[in-house]
């Protein structure tokens, strides 16, 4: 079929009606959606088929207007109900999704919470008991003064200051029965890191190491000694020394 | 009433939009149209109403699969109507009980007076001669297929296409003159 046959001997006429086979339409459409002209003259074939359906048109009854708007919000409405449906559905997914979430997200605060309050409740504690062995120690301390002082077993020897450091002092407390020394370091000064403090108790002028010591609160359990004329301090090296430094003497005592 | 193609345009439209206003004014303006067509079909009025509800049905339906590349919408709803009244005439169901339809004439006796008289379908019947009057009538307002027409009037089924056509022209002129 060319475009003039398609035209002139009734094949768009024939199109309109149905009167073609589906190869024989499919042909024509083609011409229609390339060709002006054929497309022209099939216009011109519409335009007189609508002019004679109008002049031969016939009412129908009122019946049927009703009828079919009726249907058609049938239709509509079932059409909107099952979308409707579907989105409420989604809808209400999303809230589900949503206050799981919400509530997830407030149990994980509550949990946020509780943590944070537990570590420091330890923290709080760990304090505590720092504290408490602070005190506990400082009660030993003042029980041991209290006990010792107390006790007629112990003599009291002050350590007095010497030219090196003359407002020193420090005190030794012996018990001769059965050799034990406390020192107290009263208020002699820190010393840098090489160097620490020495006591000697001297017997006929010989000293003998009684331990060394850094200056503290409490009294220091000493070495024992058996026998002592006099209780001396010295500043030696750290670790102490065999003999001692007596030009770094800081402060001494005779035991009466 | 002959709609210029931008208010078919907004039609379309607002009917793919699922306006209901706008099937509601193709059923004012093209109802009539279809009716006239579908009653020549099956001539009978139940029967023809049915499907008439049936096609603006299927109208509103399926308007998305109207292509305005391959003709217009009067054509497209036209086609709908012929073939919905063809179909049901080949059903088992129905049965033809047409009132006597004159093919002679154009102007049925259909019992319902048409308000398009006045707008001169007798003048042009008159003059459009007998044979193409039953061409056209047959081919275009009562459903028959080429092969049908060929049958029934004893013309040979090859030549009914550009006698068809040779009508319609014919048709036409008379149609412009008015």
């Amino acid at each position: 079929m060319n475009k003039e046959e398609i035209i002139n001997e009734g094949w768009l006429e024939a199109y309109l009606t149905g009167d073609v086979s589906k190869e024989e339409a499919k042909t024509i459409e083609s011409f229609l959606e390339s060709d002006q002209e054929v497309r022209s003259a099939y216009e011109k074939i519409e335009d007189t088929l609508s002019k004679m359906a109008f002049m031969q048109g016939v009412e129908p009854s009122l019946k049927v207007k009703q009828t079919i708007l009726e249907n058609i919000s049938d239709i509509e409405t079932k059409e909107t109900k099952i979308y409707n449906l579907s989105s409420y559905a989604a809808a209400a997914s999303i809230v589900v999704a949503l206050s799981l979430a919400i509530t997830a997200y407030f149990f994980w605060n509550k949990w946020q919470d509780a943590e944070t309050r537990y570590t420091s409740l330890l923290t709080e504690s760990q304090t505590v008991i720092s504290s408490l062995n602070t005190t506990n120690k400082a009660l030993e301390d003042v029980s041991k003064k209290v006990e010792i002082a107390i006790s007629p077993n112990y003599k009291r020897i002050i350590l007095a200051g010497t030219d090196n450091a003359p407002a020193n002092q420090a005190i030794v407390f012996w018990d001769g029965a059965q050799n034990k020394v406390y020192l107290g370091t009263g208020n002699l000064a820190d010393l840098s890191n090489d160097q620490q403090y020495q006591l000697w108790a001297l017997v006929d002028g010989m000293p003998i190491d009684a331990g060394v010591f850094d200056p503290s609160e409490g009294l220091i359990l000493m070495k024992d000694i058996d026998k002592a004329d006099t209780f001396a301090v010295t500043i030696e090296k750290k670790g102490g020394s065999e003999t001692p430094d007596l030009s770094t003497l800081q402060v001494i005592g005779n035991v009466s | 009433m002959h709609d210029s193609t931008d208010i078919i345009i907004t039609i379309v439209k607002r009917l793919k939009q699922r306006d209901e206003k706008a099937l509601e004014y193709l059923y004012e303006h093209y109802s009539a149209a279809l009716y006239g067509v579908i009653l020549r079909t099956l001539g009978n009025e139940q029967a023809s109403e049915e499907v008439l509800q049936d096609v603006f049905i299927k109208i509103w339906e399926q308007i998305e699969s109207y292509e305005p590349k391959k003709g217009k919408l009067f054509t497209w709803m036209y086609r709908i109507a012929r073939n919905n009244a063809i179909d049901v005439r080949r059903s088992k169901e129905f049965k033809f009980s047409g009132k006597s339809i004159a093919l002679d004439s154009f102007v049925d006796n259909l019992g319902k007076p048409t308000g398009n008289d006045e707008h001169g379908l007798k003048e042009i019947v008159d003059q459009l001669d007998t044979t193409c009057t039953k061409l056209i009538k047959m081919n275009f307002f009562m459903g028959f297929s080429h092969k049908d027409i060929s049958e029934q009037l004893l013309i040979p089924l090859g030549t009914i296409k550009t006698r068809i056509r040779s009508c319609m022209g014919k048709l036409r002129n008379l149609m412009e003159k008015i």
